[in-house]
This record gives structure tokens, C-alpha cells and sequence, in this order.
């Protein structure tokens, strides 16, 4: 294409990134917020209680709860019970007890009810307030792949072409290169176009293993949509042949379920029932025992609770469930750990299985997987990063910003190089213009509608039905408005206005808590409920570097306005010579 | 003289463009078709589980891809990058054709 391998390089570098640049921005914005998806549901639903301060024993609690559940009468025909202690886990500072009704026909799970419960007494707390229906954390979680308002698996596709440009992005980035190491460790203020190339290498260096790692095994979600040819042009293009080879895969890589189709990495609906038989419908004929009525055969439970917690150190119990004796299979409770103790996506992985008559322990079937599904599953695992503590997590959601910075600084660096030869020959190219306002549209545009979430979730009344899409509306119509705004204006005084508004609105999330809440900074922070408090706090540091940005564009205004005037005033004076 | 100097210019960016846009083509549409087959392709070499080759080839497929389009844009010359890309797309079909009809091995 180029002259040289590294020119031709960089040249589809730059192109390859400017085209899907955009879309990725949103995808990485979304996407890093997901690692924290547990944390802003409950942030966006304040009517839940805060962390206790007093946490007794797995046992002493578990105890606690498992009597409600047996003595309330709505919790008794219930298909299972939960008890989710409070511990060191992920979303686990309050106790709660949940039961989940039988599935209606047609739906796959039935209703869940929760009842929170105060770790001193052991009593149900009364929440003055129900808690608000919220699109949360998860509607952030599921726009990074599926977007929104266009139909899910055309949003999936589009993602996806993205995504293996990016992958060409990142590696002829790092092609492209000459000496990586030094340019990393170079960064040269003030000097416009060349900090702005420092800049991004800098940033897209230091976590460039997250980057590669992010977006490979981003592909492998939809891996049958993304290469829809591979296994029918091995195995057939008849529907049969593609279920004869996920049947096949499963004995193969003996894991009982084939990842790459999206969703929980469940099995096709028709292989899974022919492997596990348990898809249900066909044994409803036999009704069993409702559970509040087996309890009373059960062992003693929390006994098991005390044994596990002594085996796996205090708090590190996540939750306790108990499913009855159904088609077969006995009485179950089942003790899952605050943390597994693998980094690939399996579910239930570290559970420890009881029978809930004998206390007997039912043995894990064995994990013996094939080489090439522990590295699919591992690559999704790490991708997720559902296994991470929160130290892990921090480093997850830093990796994830420096991710959108990456693809920020590229966007803007386009930009910045080709200004001067543009002014120089005084055509402002269509082209370039359109490149300029959209970074300002998409970059400031996108973190203040991410802003206007929030604010919709404060503001939207709490009873309102229906609220949840209205949240995700007000972030897309702040978002459209904002970029309305960025095409009318010059590009700079778009920039300093729309990132000036995005940070103030940033900023001013935790005082609007303060005002329509009782769960702001005041009182997460007196009761060292970390998680929420993390919440506000990370508002706070958006919103700075929002506004530190602003405040950037702002002295670059200022230094235009200034060169413009010099440069009139020595053009008067020439005039006034010539006179 | 400067008319006749603009009109060549203009031709030659064009030209360029009609270059960028048909790597372009070769790499995407080319590159995509030549990934799926390289699945069929690797598990020719697998004489047991076959499933889990096909497997690990889909999760390499991305790579073949990238190299694709990474090729076709550093050559040099168009018409090589066009040889190769329908060369081996030609190679690649027929192996995976002759398999299917049972003539191959």
C-alpha cells in the first residue's frame, strides 16, 4: 500500500480506527461501567438498605433468614430459597432472604421476592419505601454488545465488525512502532500535535495486554454468528448437522455446554435438553412436595453453614440456597463461595452440594475439560471478570477507562494532524469537519448523557411505570441534544461547552443524591459502606477530569483569540504603513 | 497547462481511492470468506475430535482474518494482493469441495 511494511501499517491503523472509533467509544464507555454493574444497580435503587456494621457468623445469620423463610406463609409453595449473607462478597453487604415462585407457563424463571433482614436482630427490616424499578447497572451491561433501539441481533453484528477492527487497530499499532518501550516512557507537553501522540501511546501501552485480551475474547461471545460459516461448511448447513456437532462438542470438551452463542453460555436449547434432561416441562405432571412442607424433614442446616465457613475462613460464604426433592433428586442445599476459585466462566463453580435429609455432601462432577474449552471459557471468564475482588475490579475499571481514553486521544489526534496542513491551504474539508464535531458529539456528548442516567433515576418518580425506559431514553435524548449542540458551534467552543456541562453534571450527582436520598456521601461513608459510597465518589472523579479537559480547551480558546488579535493588529499596522 | 496538471491529479486520487476501496473489498470480504474456510481446512488434519478442532479453529479463525487484512494492505502491488487473496480462496474451496465429495483422503 505504502512504501514500507510500517507505513502501510500505520496508515491502516489510522483508518481502521477513525472508522469504527465512535461506535467503540460508546462500547468501551458502557462496557467499563459494566464492571461495576452490581454496584450502580444499587446505587441506582436507594431504598435498599446500606452495609451492616454488625455481622454475626454464617450460621448465626443463615439461621436468621432460613426461620422467615420457613414461617412465612408467601415463602411455602416456593421452587427454592435463598439466603444471601452478608459477606466479603461482591454485592453482599445486607442479608436478605428471597424465595422464587414456580416459572408461568411460557416464562423461564418465576418471580423472586426479597425480604432484607437486620443482622443484630435478626428481624425483617421494614424499607419505608419499596425499592424503584431500575434499568441499572445491566441495561449499560447489555447496550455494550447489543446497543439499543435497533434489534438486538443486527446490534450484535455491528459490534462485532467493530470489534475485529479494532483487533486490527491494536496490532498494527503495535506493528507500526519503532522502539514501543522508549515511546512509552516519552511524553512532551505543549507541543500539540506530538503530546497528543504521546499521549495516546502512552495511554494505549500501559494496558495494552487488557486491550488485546479485551477485545479478542470479545468476539468469542457470538463466535458462531461472527464466523457463521465455519461449522456448516464443516459439518453441513442442515440444522441437524449444527446440533450434532454442538452434541458432539459437549461430550468433547466435557464441559456439558458450548460457549460462543451469546447470552449465559448456556447450551443450545435442544442439545442442552437432550444432554440434561431437565429442561422441566415433561416431569411437571408429578407434583411435589412444596418446600415449606419438606423443611420439616431437613437436617440441621445451619450446622452445614458452620462447617463450610470454618472450611473456607469467615465471610467467605456468598449465599445459601435450597431447592426441594423434585423428579427424582433429593432435597438440596447448596453453599456458594464469596469468590470461585477459577477465572473461566462456569457457573456454580466452587459450590458445595449437601443433601438437605442426610447432610450427605453430593460430589461436583469432575472437572475434566479439554484443553481448548478452558481456554474459550477462560478468555470469556476474563473478559467478564466476574472472579475479580475489588482490588481486581479497580484495576478492571482503570483499564477500562484507559480504553476509552485510547480510542479518545486517537479520535482527537486524527484531528489535530491534519489541522495545520488544512489551515495552510485554507480548504476546510467537509470531511475533517464532520470528523471534528463527531469526537465532540460522541466523546463529551456520550459522558454527559451517561451523567443524564443518573440524574433520570434521582428524578423520574419512584412509582412511575415504566421508569426504566424512560432512564435509558433520557440518556440517549441528553446525548442527542448535547450533539445537536457540538454541530451548531465552532469546534472548540463546542468542545469547552459540552465537556464544561458533562463534568458540572458529573459533579453534581452526589449533591443531587444528598438532596433526593438518604443513601449520599454524608451517610455511606459514616457507615463505611464502601461499595455505594464508591459510586458517588467515582462521579466525582469523572467530573474532574471532565472539567480538567474543559479547562484545557478553555486556555487553548484563549490562546487562539489571542494569536488572531496580534496577528489583526500587526495586519492594521501593515495596512496603515501601505497608506 | 495547469488544467491538464489538476485533471491528472484528480485522476490519480481517484485512482487511489478505487485502490483503497477494492483492498478494502479483498480484505473484508475476502478475508472473512478465507477465515471460515480456514475451519474446514485444519480439521482436514484432526482424525479425532473433530468437534474440538473445529472448535479451536473457529477461536483462530479471527486470527486468519487479521493476518488477511494485514497483508493486503502492505503489499505493494494491487494486483499481487488480489492474486493471492483469490488464489487462495480458489485452493481453499476446492480442498474443502473435494472433501465433502468424499475425493480427498
Amino acid at each position: 500500500m505504502k512504501a514500507s511494511f510500517r507505513q502501510s501499517m500505520t496508515w491502516l491503523h489510522t483508518w481502521t480506527g477513525l472508522v469504527v472509533g465512535w461506535v467503540l467509544f460508546f462500547v468501551f464507555v458502557t462496557g467499563t461501567a459494566s464492571y461495576a454493574t452490581q454496584e450502580i444497580t444499587r446505587w441506582m435503587q436507594p431504598e435498599r438498605p446500606m452495609q451492616s456494621l454488625l455481622v454475626p457468623d454464617a450460621a448465626t445469620q443463615f439461621d436468621m433468614a432460613y426461620q422467615q423463610l420457613r414461617s412465612l406463609p408467601q415463602s411455602q409453595q416456593a421452587q427454592s430459597w435463598t439466603v444471601n449473607l452478608a459477606s466479603d462478597a461482591r454485592n453482599s453487604s445486607a442479608l436478605s432472604a428471597s424465595w422464587t415462585a414456580a416459572p408461568e407457563p411460557g416464562e423461564r424463571r418465576g418471580p423472586t421476592e426479597t425480604l432484607y433482614m437486620d443482622t443484630s436482630s435478626g428481624q425483617p427490616i421494614e424499607l419505608a419505601e419499596p425499592v424503584r424499578e431500575t434499568a441499572g447497572g445491566r441495561a449499560l451491561l447489555r447496550m455494550h454488545y447489543a446497543l439499543h433501539y435497533i434489534p438486538a441481533d443486527t446490534a450484535i453484528l455491528i459490534v462485532g465488525l467493530c470489534t475485529m477492527l479494532m483487533l486490527v487497530a491494536i496490532v498494527t499499532g503495535v506493528v507500526a512502532h519503532k522502539k514501543i518501550i522508549k515511546d512509552f516512557f516519552t511524553y512532551r507537553q505543549q507541543k500539540g500535535l506530538r503530546s497528543w501522540l504521546d499521549a495516546h501511546n502512552l495511554i494505549s501501552v500501559s494496558a495494552l495486554p487488557f486491550y488485546l485480551m479485551i477485545t479478542y475474547s470479545g468476539l468469542l461471545f457470538f463466535l458462531y454468528s461472527y464466523m457463521p460459516l465455519a461449522v456448516p461448511l464443516t459439518y453441513g448447513f442442515e440444522p441437524e448437522n449444527r446440533d450434532a456437532y454442538y452434541s458432539e462438542l459437549m461430550t468433547q470438551t466435557g464441559s456439558g455446554r458450548v460457549l460462543g452463542l451469546g447470552g449465559g453460555g448456556g447450551g443450545p436449547r435442544q442439545a442442552q435438553t437432550e444432554q440434561g434432561g431437565r429442561s422441566g416441562r415433561e416431569g411437571r405432571s408429578v407434583r411435589p412436595l412444596p418446600l415449606g412442607q419438606q423443611a420439616e424433614q431437613f437436617t440441621d442446616l445451619s450446622a452445614l453453614v458452620a462447617q463450610t465457613e470454618e472450611l473456607w475462613g469467615k465471610g467467605q460464604i456468598r449465599s445459601v440456597t435450597i431447592t426441594p426433592a423434585a423428579r427424582g433428586q433429593a432435597a438440596q442445599l447448596q453453599i456458594t463461595p464469596a469468590y470461585a476459585d477459577t477465572i473461566r466462566r462456569s457457573r456454580g463453580a466452587g459450590t458445595l452440594s449437601f443433601n438437605a435429609q442426610t447432610a450427605q455432601a453430593i460430589a461436583a462432577s469432575p472437572a475434566d475439560v479439554a484443553a481448548a474449552e478452558v481456554f474459550g471459557s477462560s478468555m470469556l471468564g476474563l473478559h467478564e471478570g466476574l472472579f475479580a475482588d475489588s482490588w481486581l475490579r479497580w484495576l478492571y475499571l482503570v483499564s477500562g477507562l484507559l480504553g476509552c481514553a485510547m480510542i479518545a486521544t486517537g479520535l482527537v489526534l486524527w484531528t489535530v494532524k491534519r489541522r495545520p496542513k488544512l489551515a495552510k491551504t485554507g480548504e476546510y474539508e467537509a470531511g475533517h469537519q464532520l470528523v471534528e464535531k463527531l469526537n465532540v458529539a460522541t466523546i463529551a456528548g456520550l459522558s454527559f448523557g451517561l451523567a443524564a442516567y443518573f440524574w433520570a433515576n434521582r428524578l423520574i418518580p419512584a412509582d412511575l411505570a415504566g421508569r426504566q425506559q424512560w432512564e435509558i431514553h433520557s440518556l440517549f435524548l441528553a446525548w442527542g441534544a448535547l450533539a445537536l449542540y457540538s454541530f451548531s458551534r465552532p469546534v472548540f467552543i463546542a468542545w469547552r461547552d459540552s465537556l464544561s456541562l458533562a463534568a458540572a453534571a458529573f459533579l453534581l450527582l452526589p449533591l443531587l443524591n444528598a438532596l433526593t436520598t438518604e443513601r449520599h456521601l454524608g451517610q455511606t461513608l459514616w457507615q463505611q459502606d464502601w461499595a455505594l459510597a464508591s459510586v458517588d465518589l467515582v462521579f466525582i472523579l469523572l467530573g474532574l477530569m471532565l472539567g480538567w479537559a474543559a479547562v484545557k480547551v478553555q486556555r487553548k480558546l484563549g490562546q487562539t483569540k489571542h494569536n488572531t488579535a496580534t496577528r489583526n493588529r500587526t495586519a492594521t499596522v501593515a495596512s496603515a504603513e501601505v497608506l | 497547462m495547469s488544467k491538464l496538471l489538476q485533471l491528472v491529479a484528480a485522476t490519480e486520487l481517484a485512482r487511489y481511492r478505487w485502490t483503497v476501496g477494492w483492498r478494502a473489498l479483498l480484505a473484508s470480504v475476502g478475508g472473512f470468506l478465507i477465515a471460515n474456510l480456514s475451519v474446514p481446512m485444519l480439521v482436514l488434519f484432526a482424525d479425532e475430535q473433530r468437534a474440538l478442532t473445529t472448535y479451536s479453529a473457529t477461536l483462530f479463525s479471527f486470527v486468519v482474518w487479521l493476518l488477511v487484512i494485514m497483508t493486503v494492505f502492505s503489499m505493494s502491488k494491487t494486483l499481487h494482493a488480489t492474486l493471492l487473496v483469490l488464489g487462495a480462496l480458489l485452493l481453499m474451496s476446492a480442498v474443502v469441495l473435494l472433501e465433502q465429495g468424499g475425493l480427498l483422503l
